[in-house]
């Protein structure tokens, strides 16, 4: 666990001496004011990402579990997506990170509705599922309708994730978020070990199954939620986290979840840090979308499972 | 100890257990007998509280279902100690115990999904004796089991029985029943048919299995035939 730490704590330190004017001590402004922003929005957002993947996959004893599935992330989108629709980003910009954050809240309460009182791992699957749709659809939606011909461009570049230009502000908007559902997350292991035996033995050692999953499911909301309400859509890195964690770790879920924060934390730092590598050493006009490459860098590692998983 | 009166249960939409009235006390081993669909597993779901209107007590009742499985692969003792998650610790001394009594100590380290079927059968029973709970109830606990692992595996729970605890277990296979238990109850369609000392219920259960009564008789330990 301490070298996992110290990963986090070496690639920060990069990331902060990583930028477009390339390698070094940037100045005190650059410095407070666009890369430490930008450095720990990345660690907050992966670290969420991460424990958001861990929970998921334990609370639903399914390795394929994804913070995506619970269609959190495309509410988000779409909170995004009213904002540039009605022009209100233009007039006051921390209106994307705000829309983009009541969307995810009301993606969650709707989650909540749709998966009924009796909630079960598979009824929690499949009300999340349903919200991705509605919200793709709604999405869709908005975009034949967008009255402004650049909004479909502008909001294609934000689907794809990104973290440049981001400032204290939207810091200041999505930490709490964030570090909340944390909270929420991290206090589940031991639920988490106990439901690996299944919901029904689950219950017979006291462990509530409907209150955790109901707790799972707003605790990923919140980590989730907040981190694409300023980072944009991001996927894979919840999905193979865990995945690389459990031959170094064990697989006990519980004893996941810290590992899977940090390990979220670096692996979305590290991508946020070869992001802005891209145009400083290969012939590129500007930085690759964080989430265009954390998919490129999650397949290979998914396909690497694959096959060691076996028939 | 344990049981239900006057219980009936339903899923989804059909009646499964019609008014079964049961109850184990301590120091028994109860082993519940009867062909599949008969409301075995309903009745033991009802002792464990896990049907609707019903509670768990997990500190008293330690509930092992049939075909029980962990999803991840979990080191045996991991697992064990899952027994101690009702009492709020990882009390290594009682998992100790637990895993010493399945006879899996050995395997403590071992992943669960990497050790055979009969062991992780044994592990699983160990997480339930590392919860300490007065009462025991188990579903097929020595189905796919070997002929020796599952003559263990009785033994076990009838050595625990003996120690004055109460199991109540459901067990297909009606010779191991004969030479344990303490007590067998034989169900069919949903009710008790016979409940008390094994050699005097055998009839019954036989014809539930659609044995020859002559046939069953040669299943009783020879001790019982000289008697």
């Amino acid at each position: 666990m301490r070298w996992l730490w110290a990963t986090v704590g070496a690639l920060l330190l990069l990331s902060l001496l990583v930028g477009a004017a390339g390698f070094g001590v940037p100045d005190g402004l650059i410095l407070w004011q666009i890369r430490l922003p930008r450095t720990l929005l990345a660690a907050l957002v992966g670290a969420g990402l991460g424990v958001s993947g861990a929970v998921l996959q334990g609370a639903l004893r399914n390795p394929l579990a994804d913070p995506g599935l619970l269609g959190i992330g495309g509410c988000a989108a779409l909170g995004a997506v009213v904002a540039f629709y009605w022009g209100m980003e233009a007039v006051f910009a921390p209106a994307l990170p705000i829309g983009a954050l009541a969307g995810a809240g009301m993606g969650c309460a709707v989650l909540m509705a749709f998966s009924g009182r009796a909630l079960s791992g598979p009824s929690l699957i499949l009300a999340g599922v349903a919200l991705s749709a509605l919200a793709s659809a709604l999405i869709a939606l908005a975009l034949t309708l967008a009255p402004n011909p650049f909004a479909l461009a502008e909001i294609t570049f934000w689907l794809m994730g990104g973290l440049e230009d981001r400032t204290l502000l939207h810091l200041a908007l999505a930490a709490p978020v964030i570090v909340a559902g944390c909270a929420v997350l991290l206090r589940l292991g031991v639920r988490l070990d106990a439901l690996s035996l299944g919901e029904a033995t689950a219950a017979t050692l006291g462990v509530p199954v409907a209150q955790t999953l109901r707790l799972a499911a707003v605790g990923v909301a919140l980590a989730v939620g907040g981190g694409a309400a300023v980072a944009g859509g991001i996927g894979f890195v919840g999905l193979v986290v865990p995945h690389l964690l459990r031959p170094v770790f064990g697989e006990r879920p519980g004893g996941l979840l810290w590992p899977s924060l940090a390990g979220g934390a670096a692996i979305l730092v590290a991508a946020d840090v070869l992001a802005r590598l891209g145009p400083l050493v290969l012939p590129l006009q500007q930085e690759p979308r964080l989430g265009v490459l954390t998919a490129l860098m999650g397949a290979p590692f998914l396909v690497a499972i694959a096959r060691r998983v076996g028939p | 100890m344990i049981g239900v009166a006057d219980f009936s249960a339903s899923l989804g939409g059909r009646q499964v257990l019609h008014g079964v009235s049961f109850a184990a006390e301590a120091g028994a081993f109860v082993a519940i007998c009867g062909p599949n669909g008969a409301g075995k597993t309903t009745l033991l779901r009802g002792l464990a509280g896990l049907l609707p209107g019903g509670r768990a007590t997990p500190r008293r009742v330690a509930y092992v279902e049939q075909g029980a499985r962990c999803a991840w692969g979990m080191t045996v003792r991991q697992v064990a100690t899952l027994g101690r998650v009702p009492h709020g610790d990882r009390d290594g001394a009682a998992v100790d115990r637990a895993l010493a009594a399945c006879g899996v100590a050995a395997l403590a380290d071992r992943r669960i999904d990497r050790i055979s079927g009969g062991q992780a059968r044994r592990a699983m029973l160990a997480r339930a004796l590392a919860t300490e709970a007065e009462v025991l109830l188990l579903d097929e606990p020595v189905a796919d089991l070997d002929p020796r692992a599952a003559h263990e595996v009785m033994a076990l729970l009838a050595g625990l029985a003996l120690r004055g605890g109460c199991v109540v277990a459901v067990v297909h296979q009606v010779e191991l029943a004969l030479r344990y238990a303490s007590r067998m109850v034989v169900m069919a369609e949903g009710r008790i048919l016979a409940d008390g000392v094994p050699r005097e219920v055998l009839d019954v259960a036989a014809s539930c299995f659609g044995m020859a009564v002559g046939l069953a008789e040669r299943l009783l330990p020879p001790t019982d035939l000289t008697s």
